[in-house]
């Protein structure tokens, strides 16, 4: 069987590998279903073997001195590394690594790898990019190529199809991972992809905005317990470092997040619990500094390539921290423009190694068709008022364009006046900052209990693949909630339990537009899948005769056939 | 007449009079199997449907109530600790924890959930994540305190525990 093409993001801590699965980029699960693997390796002294990944991440505390990790700051220098009583050169570990990931590959997609194209910083120097071709070849790779990290990042989005060209040739990659922070700035000459500038901080990432919640964490404790917890031992730091983590994914989505934890330690026998809501306002108050010192870094990048906010054409995020609102909102502001943010950033760098393998082979490339929202979703609010007729007339954004379905997001808002009877929530799409230059798409009232201006109101957006969005309005502390679902395509909200009912009864429908938004149907067949699909809706919606629906049916029926069979997606 | 048999069996719902020995026509023949496959075809979508929309569905709903049992066990364990902390508790105090901690995990059992939480067992990197060690030997490392419980769902490690580890020297042992 044919060998498959593989892309590694060999990162300093965690690596992961991705493959071209007909022309398009896909990673490959290699642990419990996760594709992201821990750059941590191990000795087994026991069996003498060599763990790699999570094995290896669990030993770690247990044996030190037989395990290693973040190998890749080592990666070009004359070192040895000890595990145990073996000696190993940092080329040596990375291959590790390499293998790890390549056997697993090759055992989950069932087919052999040999050649890999290997992802680098793009401040790594001859050396050390000679040290990691010597990894994959003591890993017993072909090394295609080594690119740059950011390269590759482009290389995903040169592929995806809803992305709008710009004429200029300038690409910023923001980097925001766990640990460290790099941006960087191509200039696309054709194929030709060139990195003009290089900056960033080794010590900063999301690792530090969950800190500033652990420092919270503590002060709160301290005001409850009246002990200063700073110096917790390890166990408590542990323990608070995760609950930060789960509190900070959660504030990337929802405008608060519930903290409800038993006894992280005890005082005079008495349990120390942390029973709290964190809003995303004073979180961000918490990080703000953090981020400021990002877009510094991002400044200096524009300096060193010699060009202004405005010659940047794209902006691109890499790195899981980027997930947080305030680096979208921060990097929209600071450049005006859509910040794109629709391939999963965690994956991209080897999503992209995998395309340029593709692209050095000679594979035919499809387009990467992702579900994303087509336009900006939000509500109207009073932040800004229409001149002419007094009316509110702001857009305030919940879901951005662009953004990869199935997603929920949440804002908060807030009552205008005492006793206020309802709110009228309007439900526009567009990208304009007045509703008016917008489309509303819905519109429902939401009856308020009696409380005092400025009372908090919680609205959640959940988008399905659909185009359903299923909307939850929630005034806080009043047990008061209310749950609507909207047709984004059609513009209407659906009645409660129909919207099920609809979907059950015209599954040959949904199956028919699911094959229409397949990228690679041919044309003139998508076009006679569209005719025949809103033939055979058109006939059940205006209650044609039954022999009508029946042979529209069987026509739709054949041409769902022949599309599956030219999309070889029948199973 | 074995012929018509075969006939009858396969395409019995053609032979409106059994009397009728006639074979069906051609045009009958396409048009059944073009019944058979409209059958086929929406059947096919249907159960493409019932995967998409409903197992998928129901399993999406299970993870999520599987991720609200992990959340109660975790806080009964931590519950269960601090309780423990408090100076003089009675053996019947004791007792009725270690029953609550009985019907708790019988239940997670019967949802396929299994709770890691094993003290003074040796360190078994699959199902334990050290995050500390006390004691510098050159014994096998145990699990001397969890810090964080881990899961095992349907015989998958969801999360492996978090723990101390000890290493005793042998020698101090003998």
């Amino acid at each position: 069987m044919k060998d498959i093409f593989c892309g590694i993001d060999l990162g300093t801590t965690n690596s992961c590998i991705a493959y071209l699965s007909e022309g398009k980029p896909a990673a490959i699960d290699i642990e419990e279903g996760a594709a992201i693997v821990p750059s941590i390796v191990s000795l087994d002294e026991a069996t003498g073997q060599i763990v790699v990944g999570r094995y290896a991440r669990n030993r770690l505390a247990a044996f030190p001195e037989h395990t290693i990790k973040s190998i890749k700051r080592l990666m070009g220098k004359e070192v040895k590394v000890n595990l145990g009583e073996r000696v190993f050169s940092p080329e040596e570990i990375s291959s590790f690594i390499l293998k790890y990931l390549v056997e697993k590959a090759a055992e989950k997609v069932g087919r052999a790898v040999r050649q890999v194209v290997i992802t680098v910083p793009a401040y790594f120097n001859d050396a050390q990019r000679r040290a990691t071709i010597r990894a994959g070849e003591l890993a017993g790779l072909e090394v295609l190529r080594i690119i740059n990290e950011p390269t590759a990042v482009s290389l995903v989005y040169d592929h995806v199809s809803f992305l709008g060209k710009t004429d200029s040739p300038y690409i910023l990659v923001y980097d925001l991972g766990g640990g460290t922070f790099d941006v960087s700035i191509i200039e696309v000459k054709g194929e030709i992809k060139e990195v003009l500038a290089s900056c960033g901080d080794t010590a900063l990432g999301g690792d530090d905005f969950d800190e500033r919640l652990v420092g919270f964490f503590l002060r709160h404790m301290k005001e409850q317990a009246g002990v200063d917890f700073s110096n917790a031992s390890r166990a408590l730091r542990v323990r608070l470092g995760e609950i930060a983590e789960k509190a900070k994914i959660s504030l990337s989505d929802a405008p608060y997040a519930r903290v409800s934890e038993v006894g992280l330690t005890s005082v005079s026998g008495e349990p120390v619990n942390l029973d709290l809501e964190i809003n995303r306002k004073d979180y961000e108050d918490m990080i703000r500094d953090l981020v400021q010192k990002t877009v510094e870094k991002v400044e200096e990048a524009l300096e060193e390539a010699n060009l202004n906010r405005v010659d940047i054409g794209n902006v691109i995020l890499v790195g899981g921290a980027t997930r947080t609102p305030l680096v979208l909102e921060t990097l929209s502001g600071m450049f005006d423009r859509p910040i794109y943010h629709s391939v999963d950033p965690d994956l991209c760098v080897a999503l992209g190694a995998s395309v340029q393998s593709g692209l050095i082979l000679g594979e035919p490339l499809g387009h990467i068709l992702l579900d994303v929202t087509a336009h900006s979703l939000g509500v109207k609010t009073a932040d800004e008022i229409d001149h002419e007729s007094g009316d509110a007339d702001y857009f305030s954004i919940i879901i951005r364009r662009n953004t990869k379905v199935p997603v929920r997001k949440g804002e908060l808002y807030y009552t205008m006046i005492d006793r206020q009877e309802s709110v009228d929530v309007e439900v526009f799409q567009g990208e304009h900052s007045s509703c008016k230059e917008n489309t509303r798409i819905g519109r429902f009232l939401f009856s308020l209990k009696p409380s005092p201006a400025g009372s908090p109101v919680v609205t959640e957006f959940a988008y399905d693949r659909e185009g359903i969005v299923h909307i939850t309005v929630d005034q806080k502390g009043y047990n008061n909630r209310k749950e609507v679902t909207l047709d984004v395509r059609k513009r209407e909200i659906i009645e409660p339990g129909r919207a099920e009912e609809q979907k059950v009864l015209n599954y040959i429908i949904e199956k028919s537009r699911r094959l229409i938004k397949e990228d690679t149907l041919p044309s003139d067949l998508r076009k006679e899948l569209e005719e025949f699909t809103d033939r055979y809706e058109g006939a059940i919606r205006d209650g044609q005769k039954e022999s009508a629906i029946d042979k529209y049916e069987s026509q739709l029926l054949e041409k769902i056939e022949e599309a599956e069979e030219r999309l070889g997606t029948v199973e | 007449m074995k012929k018509d048999a075969m006939w009858s069996k396969l395409m019995g719902f053609f032979k409106k009079d059994k009397t009728d020995k006639k074979l069906p026509s051609t045009k009958e023949i396409m048009e059944e199997i073009d019944v058979i496959k409209k059958i086929f075809r929406k059947q096919g979508l249907f159960l493409d449907l019932l995967r998409k929309e409903v197992l998928e569905k129901l399993e999406e709903k299970r993870a999520k109530d599987v991720e609200r049992f992990f959340e109660l066990a975790e806080a009964f364990f931590y519950h269960d600790r601090s309780l423990k902390k408090i100076p003089g508790m009675s053996s019947s105090q004791q007792e009725a924890l270690a029953i609550v901690w009985h019907k708790l995990e019988a239940l997670l059992s019967s949802l396929g959930i299994e709770i890691i939480r094993r003290v003074d067992v040796d360190f078994d990197p699959r199902l334990y994540e050290a995050v500390e060690k006390v004691a510098e030997g050159n014994g096998k490392p145990v699990v001397k305190k969890i810090i964080q419980p881990g899961f095992i769902y349907e015989g998958r490690i969801i999360k492996p525990a978090k723990v101390i580890v000890e290493r005793e020297n042998f020698e101090s042992k003998e």
